[in-house]
């Protein structure tokens, strides 16, 4: 069943006088951005609580907390979120203030103008984050240089008027759905009298959800390569094509990575434990949504054991289901898994599947199905998985680190790999 | 007849609503504290070990941490990632380790029902552990690696400068990983007798929050851990540091950097002093919210990207830190200008009733954030522990910050910030050195 307009998502949590309430104007996202305006939703978000006709950003700030209150907002490629939590007994007079600032907001120019050198300095700073530097990479790569994958462009920041924020936020609070989701003591019946401030008389006809922006395809073994001439150690991250969101074979997929990449996993103990070539070495799956996900790789090499260490995970990846390190994982995962359930009782993990299940059509199992589910994974059940969707032969590998040298390991391990270095300019121009 | 059970029950300490702490205390010294929390049925399990490497001998820094990885080898019962693959059978997630200054931290979090299997794990290690060269070697490969981690990051050589400033004396000027001679040269033999000396039951306290029965709990803590020994545990060489009477200053560079970054630390007393309460409401006005005053005059002017102002406590002398990511163009001169005109408004000026009351909204929302995190509460009240000896200290701190008057605040900020002298460290890019 798909989100309706103006639905709620509730838990009640009775330990604390605390209500977290979370506005999702559902399909007004960074995808709404103009090509040229990149940074726009961002802007937008940034720009809500930054003064009214009748109150300056200085003294929406100073309510807020007087209330004992956080109000944020925020963008993903597909939502604009305003997040709220704040005291219970302050709920009404926030509530009242979040939807006069949501009608009322006046876009100050001169608040755009700091916010954009901040914007700005801060796309120059998160530069300095080698972390982050690989992750943008990887993203700015995967989505072909696309809007929803960028960190950021300073050009696009340096280029948003006053009239771009205003005209962007007016599509976003008429978006077509508007939803909720709240933690609160208070009962569902006073929260959805509460949220009932915000769906009253509201239009929907602005902005609309757009189709995922779809990973690239890569097609042989593609290196890019973050150029870090004096970076003291190596990263990388390797990504290939992986499954659909309700994909079946999503159980077999779990277990799998699990074995081969967990902090106890195959890759771990290989690379790790054994050789003491890095400090991290892990699988992981980009979680599918609209949009099919990605399975991929991390290690952080020094600049002394890159040499050892790329061939081995390219060896490993292609031989790792044969290994009996890889095996004896995979077999003990039946117990890992059913044990896991308990988590999946929290609170905001009971709120995230009820999203997830309407946006992507993927089912919450009660633990008896769940537990079923994970038998149904076999020893032959997860070689087919294996034999279907990994491939070590169309790798996008992304690389931290100094390009020459990085280049010159590929080549020994694998001539035909084709490297591109990015310089790190380019993730923020 | 009489009880199997040695260990004695302490006085509950109420918390917040129907949370309280369960106290007990086994004959051989070992703390337990457990707190009842049904809201999912799974439970945080923690064991802090009063040690980190302010305990370290004088350049030997990095062992401390070094011990903790060797943690996760192996013992006299289980062979190698034995530990980590049961952990994992059992639905164990967020297995992991950290080392301070004062404290080592081992920590995972499991489904309701495996209490008896976390104590195992857990006495296991404290007690049986092997620590042999081979997987020595290996593990010193893979800190250094860590140690190489931070050093591409800016921010870790700002802290690491201005700790090597700020102390001259006690051992928190140096880093917690050590250095990359200290790690290459550390022994078998040097890590065996650290673990037979500070990994003890009367170094080291249990925390359980969750869905548990603390009577089972205590009962099966009691049974695996009650027939260890305790150890005679080294005092700690240097506790104080010389009052800081001269300010001092350090200019570095780092290629990876992109900002302008200034750091600065005054001295402050230790968790204990009745200051505490005062010094923290004094970071919260300074840069907890948006309204707050640095905030308001640095981040929201867009001089800054980054800015925070906070007492770092620890058992000894701490340090009060302000931290700024200049924005382009800004002088470090611009920026301590602006700080220290906020500062002393706060000291000389008015500090308003609407200025205390968002204050002690922040205190009251972080105490609420602590309690509905089972991990989140277990580490507030090691950290009371270890830095004062006594588990609520920071929740009853938290509990008591109506008492805290501006005029107290103003006292603080004048006495340690503004008659106190600093350590100051200046980060410029490569490119701009």
């Amino acid at each position: 069943m798909p989100i309706t307009n103006h639905q709620l998502y509730y838990e009640q949590d009775p330990r604390v006088p605390m209500t977290q309430l979370t506005l999702v104007f559902h399909g007004a996202g960074i995808q709404q951005e103009p090509r040229d305006r990149i940074g726009l939703a961002r802007a937008a978000a940034k720009m809500l609580f930054r003064g009214t006709n009748a109150l300056s950003r200085e003294a929406i700030a100073k309510k807020f907390e007087l209330l004992g209150a956080e109000v944020n907002a925020n963008v993903s490629e597909t939502d604009f979120v305003v997040a709220i939590s704040c005291f219970t007994k302050n709920l009404e007079a926030v509530v009242g203030l979040v939807v006069s600032v949501i009608r009322d907001a006046s876009f100050p120019q001169h608040e755009l103008d700091l916010l954009k050198k901040t914007e700005v300095n801060q796309l120059e700073a998160a530069l300095q984050e080698p972390e982050r530097v690989l992750s943008a990479a990887n993203q700015f790569v995967l989505y072909d240089g696309a809007v929803v994958g960028r960190i950021g462009s300073k050009q696009g920041i340096l280029s948003i008027a006053r009239e771009d924020v205003v005209e962007f936020f007016s599509k976003v609070r008429s978006a077509s759905i508007l939803y909720f989701s709240s933690i609160s003591d208070l009962t569902a019946e006073e929260i959805e009298r509460t949220t009932g401030r915000f769906a009253d008389g509201r239009r929907d006809d602005g902005f609309a959800l757009k189709p995922e922006v779809q990973f690239r395809e890569v097609n042989g073994r593609n290196a890019f390569i973050v150029h870090s001439p004096q970076a003291k150690n190596d990263r990388l991250m390797w990504t290939q094509k992986g499954i659909a969101a309700t994909d079946e074979r999503r159980f077999d997929l779990s277990l799998i990575i699990d074995a081969l990449g967990s902090f106890e996993g195959f890759l771990f103990d290989e690379l790790r434990n054994k050789k003491g070539w890095c400090y991290g070495a892990y699988a992981f799956v980009v979680p599918a949504t609209s949009r099919t996900g990605r399975i991929g790789a991390y290690a952080d090499p020094s600049l002394e054991t890159s040499k050892d260490l790329i061939p081995e995970l390219l060896r490993l990846y292609r031989v790792f289901p044969e290994e009996q390190g890889f095996q004896d994982r995979l077999a003990q995962r039946n117990a890992t898994f059913k044990n896991r359930y308990s988590y999946q009782l929290d609170l905001k993990f009971r709120l995230a599947s009820r999203v997830s299940r309407d946006r992507y059509g993927i089912p919450i199992l009660e633990r008896e199905a769940y537990n079923s589910r994970i038998d149904a994974v076999t020893d032959i059940s997860a070689r087919r998985v294996i034999d279907e969707l990994f491939d070590d032969r169309n790798l996008c590998m992304v690389f931290y680190g100094d390009a020459e040298r990085v280049q010159k390991i590929l080549a020994l391990c694998d001539p035909s790999i084709q490297s591109t270095v990015i310089e790190k300019e380019t993730l923020i121009a | 007849m009489s009880s199997p059970f040695t260990f004695h029950r302490l006085e509950d300490i109420p918390l917040l609503g129907s949370l309280a702490i369960n106290q007990y205390r086994l004959e051989n010294g070992l703390l337990a504290a457990i707190v009842v929390d049904r809201t999912t049925p799974i439970f945080t399990y923690q064991t802090w070990f009063n040690v980190g490497s302010a305990d370290e001998p004088a350049g030997r820094q990095g062992l401390a941490h070094l011990f903790e990885h060797m943690m996760f080898r192996k013992t006299a019962t289980r062979g190698m990632g034995e530990f980590e693959r049961i952990v994992n059978n059992n639905g164990g997630t967020g297995i992991n380790a950290y080392t301070s200054r004062d404290q080592t931290v081992y920590f995972f979090t499991f489904p309701n029902d495996k209490v008896y299997l976390a104590a195992d794990l857990e006495s296991d290690r404290m007690s049986n552990l092997v620590v042999d060269s081979e997987m020595f070697q290996t593990e010193k490969g893979a800190v250094l690696t860590e140690k190489n981690r931070g050093l591409d990051d800016p921010n870790r050589l700002l802290w690491e400068t201005v700790y090597s400033l700020a102390y001259t004396v006690h051992n928190y000027r140096y880093s917690t990983i050590g250095e990359i001679a200290s790690i290459e040269n550390f022994t078998v033999s040097e890590a065996q007798t650290f673990y037979s000396r500070n990994y003890s039951p009367n170094n080291s306290l249990i925390i359980v929050v969750g869905d548990v029965d603390p009577e089972a709990v205590i009962q099966t803590i009691e049974e695996k851990y009650g027939s260890l020994k305790p150890s005679i545990v080294d005092k700690r060489a240097v506790t104080s540091e010389p009052v800081q009477r001269e300010s001092r200053e350090a200019a570095i560079t780092h290629p990876k950097a992109t900002r302008r970054m200034l750091a600065k630390a005054w001295h402050i007393p230790n968790m204990l002093h009745p200051d505490y309460p005062a010094l923290a409401a004094a970071g919260k006005l300074l840069t907890s919210g948006k309204s707050a005053v640095l905030n308001e005059r640095l981040l929201n002017t867009a001089k800054a990207t980054e800015v925070f102002a906070d007492a770092y406590l620890s058992r000894d002398v701490g340090t009060f830190e302000l931290f700024v990511q200049c924005a382009d163009g800004e002088s470090f001169e611009s920026i301590e200008d602006i700080f220290f005109s906020a500062v002393r408004e706060l000291a000389e000026g008015t500090i308003g009733d609407d200025q205390m009351q968002i204050v002690k909204n922040h205190l009251q929302r972080d105490l609420y954030r602590a309690v509905t995190s089972p991990a989140q509460l277990a580490r507030l009240l090691g950290d009371s522990f270890i830095l004062t000896g006594d588990l609520s200290y920071q929740i009853n701190a938290m509990k008591r910050i109506e008492d805290v008057r501006a005029i107290d605040i103003q006292r603080v900020v004048k006495q340690y910030l503004l008659d106190g002298k600093a350590a100051t460290v200046k980060l410029i890019p490569e490119k701009e050195a």
